[in-house]
């Protein structure tokens, strides 16, 4: 198994931050964006059946792949997508399937104004390709991208209120105690 | 013979160069000076580890510190954060005076101001950019000398960790154990709090965030019920706001409303939240003694009769007539004594009454005519008028610092007024003793004498009242109080003395927060003169209201 070609991420959200979003792409314009791809690496591209099989299985994915056809344009993703694609026989829609799930609840507008989020997005993106991150070892884009798995940290962040819930609850109540309290202790009033 | 420095001035001029790169700014700081020595007694215990010297606009780091702590190679980073501090976070002090007056609002439960951790925030995540092994090795270095770890300071670094890719973690294994244990989940809300704060980019709405994701790791209410945010590392460096800062940020809190109304709707805060937090005139008093609780004790009094004054401006104003620009004329309404009309006189002087009084049947060949003239000037004293008040300060109102002390809005709005109109003020504050200004010409020195308060009993100085009038006679007299001033009165000779007193006035005048006061057998000498005039307010907080009338009746024409 050759070794994936490696991917610049660093100068591609260079490229992305002077490139700002001016309206968002239509969705079939979206699609022949990510198509053309694997036509460019010499593949046949994921048919018609798994698209729409895609934009029904998230609710999201519209706006993603208008964000993923947006970075494409903007920036030098789409060249190195296409060499990873070209250098690789995995299956379009083994591609298409792993990324859908793994961008699942991450919106247009968090990929395009959160830092994280947005770095997510292009690092699920080459790991689906496959590709590399230049100046990484696998082993550290591995550990980067599970820090940055937004589905984990959301699941881990409402595990730990709900478990906290009672310290949250009293958080509340103390805040607004608090104001309460302040407020009647002013006293006479007018 | 003195030790030798710890660093030697090229590598601190290196260090400075490098600081300043990461800012990519010009700024008319200075390094640290190797050749000054500065004693253990200049530094309380291990804080601050640096700070900017304002008067001589120098950098100032513990060196020593750093050696102990064995991260000398960490100056950089320690340089780049306080200039940090002065270039960009914060960007100005009237948005630390502004945070501040949000927290106070928010929070009221914590002792001290989170600013400093908020900023510590901003400026380690430019700085951790490229010097975060550097930064960490410092808080690793305070570790290590620190018996016990606040919450809030885990927290503090579990974000950073969360920020950086650092080679080894900065808190120790029985830290975060002991976390693990008091405050479970708290590295998702790390990490949660790192991917979400950054994000933010209106500053109160991030420190809207900021308070509602660290108040639970803030040290419990003691006694007092007071959470204290101790001191972290690098964490007292922010300058302190000036009162002019923080009376801007009183001032106008637009911003600070909007980030609160928005963080509830976001669900960072518990509902009722921000309409709790709205600080009405009475919350605003709150909220300075709050931000003054904290400092040195002459420093604060003062800085808090500032703040406080500069309120009382504000509400005063809300009263306070302003006249139009041009003087204001008199309508003729006079008539004037009878002269023989003559051919080429307006006919409509001509007065036919007096005309057939005088001349009878040859009215009509002899006609008078009477003019009307305007009805004299104003009086002098309308063009230099000088007020004396006479201000009720007994127990029972509140201290004006701590409540809105409506009589003493009141004293302000009459104060202003006079000396607007181009006239002089004498205050008058009684309780049990009184206390008598000289002649002021400057509303900061009026409002900082009328907000003096005793609050003792009440007992109306009727001799000064005497002695004041003889020496001064053309001087308007108010009296603000409410029926302590009636229970005064009794007796044989105070009646006598206020009906004299309204003698030797242009006018004498009770404001008075009570009604009936005209079926007091005490006041009917007075109340007999044509000089003294009797206000009654029913409710109290008509006072600065009827004040503001009072001087638009006196001084308007």
């Amino acid at each position: 198994m050759t070794t994936p070609p490696e991917v610049d991420l660093a100068a591609i959200r260079a490229e992305l931050d002077r490139a700002p979003l001016v309206s968002p792409f239509p969705h079939e314009v979206a699609t022949a964006v990510v198509a053309d791809l694997w036509r460019r690496a010499g593949r046949a591209p994921p048919d018609d059946a798994a698209w729409a099989r895609w934009a029904k299985r998230s609710p999201r994915w519209r706006e993603q792949l208008g964000m993923l056809a947006h970075v494409l344009t903007a920036t030098g993703l789409a060249a190195a997508a296409v060499a990873c694609l070209a250098g690789s026989d995995r299956p379009a829609e083994d591609v298409m399937d792993e990324l859908v799930d793994g961008i699942r609840p991450l919106t247009a507008e968090m990929i395009r104004s959160n830092a994280f989020r947005q770095e997510e997005f292009l690092r699920r993106f080459v790991a689906c390709l496959p590709g590399r991150i230049a100046g990484e070892s696998p082993e550290r884009s591995a550990r980067r991208l599970d820090k940055l798995d937004y589905r984990k940290t959301l699941a881990e962040y409402r595990a730990a209120e709900k478990a906290r819930e009672k310290e949250a609850a009293e958080r509340r109540k103390a805040i607004l105690e608090a104001q309460q309290r302040a407020a009647a202790a002013r006293g006479w009033r007018e | 013979m003195s030790a030798a420095p710890v660093l030697t001035g090229e590598q601190v001029a290196g260090a400075w160069r490098e600081a300043l790169a990461t800012w990519d700014v010009r700024t008319r700081l200075s390094p640290p000076d190797t050749d000054v020595e500065r004693g253990a007694g200049h530094w309380q215990g291990d804080e601050p580890l640096a700070y900017i010297d304002l008067e001589t606009r120098r950098v100032v780091v513990n060196l020593d510190l750093l050696r102990k702590m064995d991260c000398l190679d960490s100056l950089p980073a320690v340089l780049a954060h306080e200039i940090g501090h002065h270039v960009r976070y914060p960007h100005h002090l009237g948005l630390v005076a502004s945070l501040e007056v949000m927290q106070r609002r928010l929070l009221p439960d914590v002792e001290e101001s989170l600013t400093n951790l908020f900023f510590d925030l901003q400026v380690n995540e430019v700085v951790g950019r490229t010097r975060a092994e550097e930064l960490a090795a410092v808080y690793r270095g305070f570790l290590k000398r620190s018996r016990g770890l606040p919450p809030s300071f885990a927290y503090f670094l579990a974000v950073q960790e969360e920020l950086f890719e650092l080679e080894s973690p900065i808190l120790t294994p029985s830290v975060s154990a002991v976390m693990d244990r008091e405050h479970p989940g708290w590295r998702a809300d790390a990490r949660q709090f790192a991917q979400t704060f950054y994000d933010l980019t209106d500053q109160h709405l991030q420190f809207a965030y900021f308070c509602s994701r660290f108040l639970p790791y803030l040290d419990p209410p003691s006694g007092g019920n007071r959470r204290s945010a101790k001191a972290l590392p690098l964490g007292r460096d922010v300058r302190q706001p000036e009162a002019a800062d923080y009376d801007g940020a009183l001032q106008s809190q637009a911003a600070a409303d909007s980030a609160l109304r928005e963080a509830q709707a976001r669900g960072w805060l518990p509902e009722g939240a921000a309409e709790g937090a709205e600080a009405d005139d009475e919350g605003i008093l709150d909220v300075i003694r709050r931000i003054t609780a904290g400092l040195p004790g002459s420093a604060a009094a003062e800085f808090r009769a500032v703040l406080v004054g500069s309120h009382y401006r504000r509400l005063a104003e809300r009263y306070l007539f302003h006249p139009p620009r041009e003087p204001a004329t008199s309508e003729p309404s006079l008539p004037t004594t009878l002269t023989p009309w003559e051919v080429g006189d307006d006919p409509k002087a001509i007065d036919w009454t007096a005309s057939v009084i005088s001349s009878g049947v040859l009215a009509p060949a002899r006609p008078l005519r009477r003019d009307l003239e305007p009805d004299g000037e104003p009086g002098e004293w309308r063009d230099v008028p000088a007020m004396e008040i006479y201000l009720d300060t007994s127990g029972s109102m509140p201290e004006p610092s701590s409540q809105v002390n409506a009589m003493t809005l009141a004293a302000q709005v009459l104060a202003a007024s006079t000396l607007r109109h181009g006239g002089r003020v004498r205050g008058i504050i009684y309780s049990g003793s009184h206390e008598v200004s000289a002649w002021m010409y400057s509303e900061d020195v009026a409002r900082r004498f009328l907000l003096r308060y005793a609050g003792g009993g009440t007992n109306f100085p009727f001799g000064r009242l005497a002695a004041l009038s003889r020496e001064e006679p053309r001087a308007i007299r108010v009296v603000i109080s409410d029926s302590d001033f009636l229970y005064n009165l009794r007796g044989d000779r105070n009646p006598r003395v206020l009906a004299e007193a309204a003698e030797r006035s242009l006018r004498l005048v009770a404001l008075l927060a009570t009604r009936g006061a005209d079926r007091d057998p005490s006041l009917g000498p007075a109340l007999a003169h044509p000089r003294f005039h009797l206000l009654e307010v029913s409710d109290i907080a008509d006072l600065a209201g009827a004040a503001g009338r009072l001087a638009a009746a006196l001084f308007e024409p």
